[in-house]
């Protein structure tokens, strides 16, 4: 009973919080600009510009990251790839350090102004985490389990799909949090290169020196993070539960 | 059923091989135990018979088949596989564990079903309570259960081990290794048993095959690995104590006491006090209609309640206490020793598996039988 409530409370009561907080801050910051040059900024039509441009942005690259991520993740765990997987993964730990702006800047320099670039750069950098995490879930697995599933004659790829995995998938998912959390945050910087979203009215406020449109902008892009790690937390929880193990209870 | 010719495996890197010339043939429905230090290749040796690894030289035949012949995938399929730790998935409920293997075999659904509750039960658990749940919820017991039940799911003839019950504690190890010998005995599989521990070497095997630097020092059955070792090698891994270990190979049945008295629950106390004095311990043990043990009942029990005062008042269910120092019929003379030392008593009550009482076994009926043990040997 206990857990029932509590699987209902983050499943719609927790995103309607979110969705309600974000609601008020549009609203209230619509109607309380604070002065003539917010208030050209803070439309309602405005607002929602942003939101959804950002959301696209997010979106694209993030369904993109896990899309090339994670296919290529399970690759390198293959037996022949063990050496290149091993190099990969270093390359890609040096990678997540170069700075979020500067990975904008160097592909502005060669690929434009605009949308597709700040896909592709958002891409880079979110699927880093997802490509780790799921060389890394595989790869932690006991090596006992798998050589149980050989010796049983399961053949590598039912192995893959039957054993590998779906017990690789909560590392998997942690690794599309951290994605999710920071393609959002990263996302606020496309503005730079004349993509918009909600780093606009930070850019926008930080020049005309309007306080309340970097709070706005911020707040909300905050938010959304929240609410997106949220949902691929209960797509986690989903999954889980319809066959999967609990991670904290250890094997 | 299983024949190694010549085998050699030498793993890319290494200079010595793992496995040299390494010949044996293990016969159907024969428990064969390959024994040794560790890093003496009977691991990889078992690992060849399902081509987890493939021999460098020679060749091996399951069943009259050259294995290099099958393909491996499907070789495995027809060869239970039970590993060091288990490696139940944990992800899969203990069902789903042990339909793996049907499963890649396409077996019909409900058929697969009929099977994993048979196999649950012969192993000892309960498909209704244990079933759903998913392994890190069971005990190490239990886990080792559903890894046997799971390499038996496809009935294959033959079966691996690899220390199967190395990890679980002792007590529990004795009870699965006494439950595994009494299920072989239905089941007739031939059986490849992997273990450093000679303990359980000579207590599970049929035949021994003692190991050094990947090569057979020893083929031979338990009592002549113990009677008679080949040379310093195995001398020292049979170890110095090895008449005691000779208990592991005598089961409690041939050392019983089989006539002797019990009191009903009842029973007068005059009649309590003859079983007493007819009885060699001098106790006597009380038993239910169905001659299931309740306890025992000795000389001291007698005066408590003041019994001997008013005899007409107490019957043998008043008087007897519980008894600690009972055994299993087919538990082994050394399981039997290690009870009747750890109370400290001069006898072990023998109880079968419905709980009924079969007789007693005193220190001198272990002397007798390891005497005559030794005479025919």
């Amino acid at each position: 009973m206990q857990t029932l409530r509590n699987n209902w409370v983050s499943l719609f009561f927790i995103p309607l919080i979110l969705l309600v907080l974000t609601a008020g801050i549009i609203v209230y910051v619509v109607n309380n600009p604070g002065g003539a040059m917010a208030a050209r900024a803070l439309s309602y039509s405005n607002i929602l510009r942003y939101f959804r441009e950002h959301i696209l942005l997010v979106l694209t690259a993030l369904g993109l990251a896990i899309a090339v991520g994670i296919p290529a993740g399970i690759m390198l765990t293959r037996p022949s790839m063990r050496v290149v997987g091993r190099v990969m993964e270093n390359f890609v730990n040096i990678g997540q350090t170069v700075p979020s702006l500067a990975i904008l800047a160097l592909f502005y320099i060669n690929l434009g102004f605009g949308f597709k670039t700040a896909v592709f750069a958002l891409w880079l950098y979110s699927i880093l985490p997802v490509l780790r995490n799921t060389y890394a879930g595989i790869t932690s697995i006991q090596p006992n389990i798998l050589e149980a599933s050989r010796g049983m004659g399961m053949n590598s790829l039912r192995i893959l799909y039957k054993i590998e995995l779906p017990l690789a998938l909560p590392v998997i998912i942690a690794g599309i949090r951290t994605s999710v959390v920071v393609c959002v945050g990263t996302a606020t910087l496309a503005t730079f290169i004349g993509a918009g979203g909600l780093g606009d009215l930070i850019a926008t406020g930080i020049q005309v020196r309007r306080n309340i449109l970097v709070f706005t902008g911020a707040g909300l892009s905050a938010f959304l993070a929240i609410f997106l790690d949220h949902i691929v937390g209960e797509i986690e929880k989903y999954f889980m539960k319809s066959g999967a193990y609990d991670p904290l209870k250890g094997l | 059923m299983i024949t190694l010719e010549h085998v050699t495996k030498k793993f890319p890197g290494s200079k010595t091989p793992a496995v040299s010339d390494f010949n044996l043939e293990i016969k159907k429905g024969e428990i064969c135990v390959l024994v040794g230090p560790s890093g003496c290749g009977k691991t990889t040796t078992m690992k060849m018979i399902n081509r987890l690894y493939e021999p460098s030289i020679g060749n091996i035949y399951v069943n009259g088949q050259d294995i290099m012949d099958i393909n491996p995938i499907k070789l495995r399929r027809g060869i239970g596989y039970v590993i060091q730790e288990i490696g139940l998935f944990p992800h899969l409920t203990v069902e789903e564990n042990v339909a793996t293997v049907p499963r890649e075999l396409k077996w019909p659904r409900d058929k697969i079903k009929k099977r994993v509750e048979q196999l649950l039960r012969l192993v000892g658990l309960d498909p209704e309570i244990h079933g759903k749940r998913r392994p890190p919820s069971l005990s190490g017991g239990q886990q080792q259960r559903v890894g046997v039940a799971r390499a038996m799911a496809a009935d294959p003839p033959v079966l691996l081990m690899d220390e199967p019950f190395g990890a679980v504690d002792p007590i529990t190890r004795g009870r699965l290794q006494n439950e595994f010998l009494r299920l072989q005995q239905h089941i007739q599989k031939t059986i490849v048993f992997v273990t450093h521990d000679i303990d359980e070497a000579i207590k599970m095997g049929n035949k021994i095959v003692a190991m050094r630097e990947g090569k057979l020092v020893q083929y031979a059955t338990p009592d002549e690995l113990l009677s008679t070792p080949k040379d310093d090698f195995v001398a020292k891994l049979v170890g110095r104590n090895r008449s005691i270990k000779r208990l592991h190979l005598i089961r409690a049945e041939a050392a019983l006491q089989k006539s002797i008295a019990c009191a009903n629950l009842n029973d007068s106390v005059n009649k309590i006090k003859k079983y007493i004095k007819d009885n060699p311990m001098n106790v006597v043990f009380v038993v239910d209609d169905q001659k299931r043990l309740q306890g025992v009942i000795s000389e001291k029990d007698m005066e408590k309640n003041g019994a001997l005062d008013n005899p007409q008042n107490a019957i043998a269910a008043d008087l007897f206490t519980d008894l600690a120092n009972f055994s299993h019929h087919d538990s082994t003379l050394n399981d039997v020793l290690s009870v009747m030392l750890n109370y400290g008593e001069g006898y072990v009550a023998i109880i079968d598996e419905k709980e009924r009482f079969k007789g007693i076994i005193t220190l001198g009926d272990i002397l007798e039988v390891v005497k005559s043990n030794a005479n025919s040997a």
